[in-house]
């Protein structure tokens, strides 16, 4: 009995965000020396589930049961007490310490007088780097290591504490092959001592390679659990994605015009000879997932990625772009995937955002012409319904979609012939999705070429006239509208063409 | 809804705190001060504040765009230097009034230059060059003052227009009126504001952020220039310590007028009122007799408060 009990029980979690029921009564089951996998779509659920097990969320509803015993934590710390260790895809980690040091953060052992006790602290690190079969000298700095080298650091550092429960997140993304075979490695061992191991990777080779069970998720729900022995890659892509798309939305048929967007052979240190047209009217889906290069890929469009080499064409006319300047000036308009970090001026108001890309558009350099520009805005913000009080209103206190909707004004309002979206209805309630979603289709009519760079299966499934999908810096697969489907794009995204 | 209300509330109170405070302390002073209350004390205040006015219109837009600049002070020294040794020795007042200027904006665009093409954060920029402007300035006399006797230079600093307004507070209030129109109705004032509010998100938007940033720190360092020439001028002579500690009043006036430290925000009639306000509270308590080491803590006390009301604005620092 006592070998059947489950180290790690959550129950019931669910955690809603403005607008958005992120997790749905989720339950997880982790037993002590097994790895799960945690599999599912960007969105899908996985990073919150993980967030509230480390203390980082807490839940609105549900419980979380280690060893039998309800927790209470609520904030990282705590959970770290309970034994939690969680490794991020961003290490957390201070560049300017040595390995020793980060491996005891603020656990410093203490001499008799209170000062760090540097030899036991050297000693301690190694036993625990010995230990994980590491030769990383502990006195090295943290900024002279490799990311490998970085996440065994982490590992020791979450060996050090009481661990149990190890999270790792998405931890090969970044590593070699022969790094990633070793961290395997360790990942068995540490499993085979008894630390209860979930692992998040979307790269299903792996999983098969390490995971004892896999746990799919999908839009916030646990869609099932597979035993790995027994799955099948057809049927975990299917779990995956395998949602009756909500057509409650159908398609708009548009004229396709000329061609308003060629690239041509886009290289760099990352994309491989990445080549795609967009024609007046046409909205091409650009489908991959977290690493796929697909915002690599918008940036160099834009003007703010070097590129090795590789022409951009706008209506047939070459052009080369250097920076942002270049690409408006060019036609392009970029919507970037995080808005409050680089899409809006939060201080500012809702009429100074919709005009920050087009300052110089309407006024002399001594005149900026108030009136004109008023007209612009309230032009905007009535074909796009932003919610606001006035035009002066600071945008930051805006909801997401309201927000969303002043970018796409900013863009709109250069006179655009492309426009790249990344990520467009992120954080964003159904309601304004489906505004902006007819938006865009409206600016398509008119004979605007559109880019967009979505994670969303159904977003992408319902709008794109075509799909490229991309997967470790190469487009991997190219649908027409009638020959794409849900399978097809993961197929693709995860490089299993 | 509701935090749209209260941010819309707040921009409000900015400026009003600022003139509010400013009136309050004007009629306190009227009140208690003997003599404060009179044509020639009011011209005198801002007389006093003429100066810091100049040189804090060129602060307000670095303050603005983001940035900081701790080196106005020294400029203030070497660009008074210049001006000084070029008219007592060539008698030419215009001449050592463009030299002056030039080498304002000179220094000004050194500081742009470390800012933006090699990227040192503005306060060690701006505290290196302070330095260095400085070490200039004693090295022209090797220390020593300049008497500058020329007539036509003391207009500037000490002539009345009519016997009433002093030329360097019409100086002062002209400086002010341009770089508010420039702030409130030019595309410059509207990239300034929003590299200072979002860098990264200016640069999407096509702004030349460094380019901005380039032409606002010479304007800074031109404005000082001006500074240093007006110091010239009202104390007859070129000293090449003038202008020492000069930079925290303008920074404290800018932030007293409700700038924030971390760019973006910010108004031109706020600095005028920030200045004022020192102007006014140094004025009033030399009236009162109240010994110079007591207005100096007076000066720090209502600098904390002005920043402490900011904070509760909102932001502040964690």
């Amino acid at each position: 009995m006592e070998s059947n009990r489950y180290l790690l029980q959550m129950k019931g979690v669910t955690k809603r965000f403005p607008g958005v029921l992120a997790l749905n009564n989720v339950d997880l089951e982790l037993y002590a020396g097994e790895v799960l996998a945690l599999l599912g779509e960007n969105g899908a659920g996985k990073s919150t589930l993980i967030k509230i097990l480390s203390g980082a969320y807490n839940a609105d509803e549900g419980e979380i049961l280690i060893d039998g015993e309800v927790q209470n934590y609520h904030t990282p710390r705590e959970a770290n007490d309970q034994g939690v260790s969680i490794i991020y895809q961003e290490l957390n980690y201070l560049n300017d310490l040595t390995v020793a040091e980060n491996i005891f953060l603020n656990r410093w052992p203490r001499g008799k007088s209170g000062q760090v006790d540097w030899k036991k602290l050297r000693n301690a690190a190694r036993e625990i780097l010995d230990m994980l079969e590491v030769d990383i000298p502990t006195g090295a700095y943290m900024r002279d290591l490799s990311v490998a080298e970085k996440q065994l650091v982490e590992i020791a550092k979450a060996l050090s504490q009481k661990m149990k429960i190890l999270v790792m997140d998405e931890p090969t993304s970044a590593l070699s092959e022969k790094e990633a075979e070793k961290l395997m490695k360790l990942v068995a061992k540490l499993r085979d001592q008894g630390t209860g191991i979930i692992f998040i990777s979307h790269r299903l080779d792996e999983l098969f390679q390490i995971a004892d069970r896999v746990q799919v998720m999908r839009d916030g729900e646990r869609v099932g659990v597979v035993k790995m022995k027994e799955a099948q890659r057809e049927e975990l892509i299917r779990m995956m994605v395998g949602r009756e798309v909500n057509m409650f939305y159908p398609k708009r048929e548009v004229e396709k015009k000329q061609t308003v967007l060629k690239v041509k052979g886009l290289t760099t240190d990352y994309l491989k000879d990445i080549s795609f047209e967009v024609k007046a009217g046409e909205i091409l889906g650009v489908f991959g997932l977290m690493g796929s290069g697909r915002t690599e890929m918008a940036q160099c469009i834009f003007g703010t990625h070097k590129i090795h080499s590789g022409e951009i064409y706008v209506d047939g006319t070459l052009k080369k772009i250097r920076k942002p300047a270049d690409a408006i000036a060019s036609g392009i308009a970029y919507v970037t995937a995080e808005r409050k970090k680089d899409g809006l001026i939060l201080i500012q108001s809702v009429r100074d955002n919709i005009m920050t890309a087009s300052v110089d558009k309407y006024s002399t350099p001594f005149r900026i012409n108030h009136k004109k520009e008023k007209e612009i805005a309230v032009k905007w913000k009535e074909k796009f319904a932003i919610k606001t009080p006035d035009l002066n209103t600071v945008v930051n206190g805006l909801s997401g979609g309201n927000q969303q909707k002043v970018v796409l004004a900013k863009w709109l309002a250069t006179d655009p012939k492309v426009l790249i979206l990344n990520e467009p209805t992120r954080g964003i309630d159904v309601g304004a999705k489906t505004e902006i979603y007819k938006l865009m289709e409206d600016f398509c009519e008119k004979g605007l070429g559109v880019v967009m760079i979505s994670s969303e299966l159904p977003e992408i499934l319902q709008l794109a006239d075509r799909v490229m999908v991309m997967c470790e810096g190469k487009a991997t697969a190219e649908f027409a509208r009638g020959e794409m489907n849900q399978e097809k794009l993961m197929h693709g995204a995860i490089g299993e063409v | 809804m509701e935090q749209v209300k209260t941010n819309k509330k707040i921009n409000l109170s900015t400026e009003m705190t600022v003139l509010i405070a400013c009136v309050g302390l004007f009629i306190i002073f009227s009140a208690i001060a003997p003599n404060f209350l009179t044509v020639s004390n009011v011209m005198n205040v801002f007389l006093y504040s003429a100066v810091t006015g100049i040189c804090a219109t060129g602060m307000t837009l670095v303050i603005i765009s983001g940035g900081l600049d701790i080196s106005v002070g020294s400029v203030v020294g070497l660009t008074g230097m210049v001006a000084g040794l070029v008219i007592a020795g060539t008698g030419n007042v215009a001449l050592g009034i463009f030299l002056a200027l030039l080498t304002g904006a000179g220094c000004g665009a050194l500081n742009g230059l470390l800012v933006t093409r090699f990227k040192i954060v503005p306060i060690i920029a701006t505290l290196a060059t302070m330095s260095i402007f400085r070490g200039m300035a004693m090295l022209t006399t090797n220390g020593q003052s300049q008497i500058v006797s020329a007539d036509a230079f003391k207009w500037l600093g000490r002539g009345y227009l009519l016997d009433v307004v002093p030329y360097c507070v019409i100086i002062m209030i002209a400086m002010f009126i341009i770089i508010g129109y420039v702030l409130k109705n030019t595309p410059f004032g509207r990239k300034t504001y929003s590299i200072g509010g979002n860098p990264e998100a200016s640069r999407l938007a096509g702004m030349n952020v460094k380019g901005v940033r380039f032409v606002i720190y010479i304007l800074c360092g031109l404005f000082a220039g001006l500074s240093g020439i007006v110091t010239a001028s009202q104390t007859g002579t070129a000293i090449p310590a003038a202008g020492e500690g000069l930079e925290m009043d303008v920074i404290g006036a800018v932030v007293l007028g409700g700038a924030s430290m971390s760019g973006g925000k910010g108004s031109i009639v706020g600095t005028l009122l920030g200045v004022l306000i020192f102007a006014i509270l140094q004025n009033g308590l030399t009236l009162l007799n109240v010994m110079s080491f007591w207005q100096t803590i007076a000066k720090g006390i209502v600098l904390v408060i002005a920043v402490m009301l900011d904070v509760a604005r909102g932001g502040g620092y964690e």
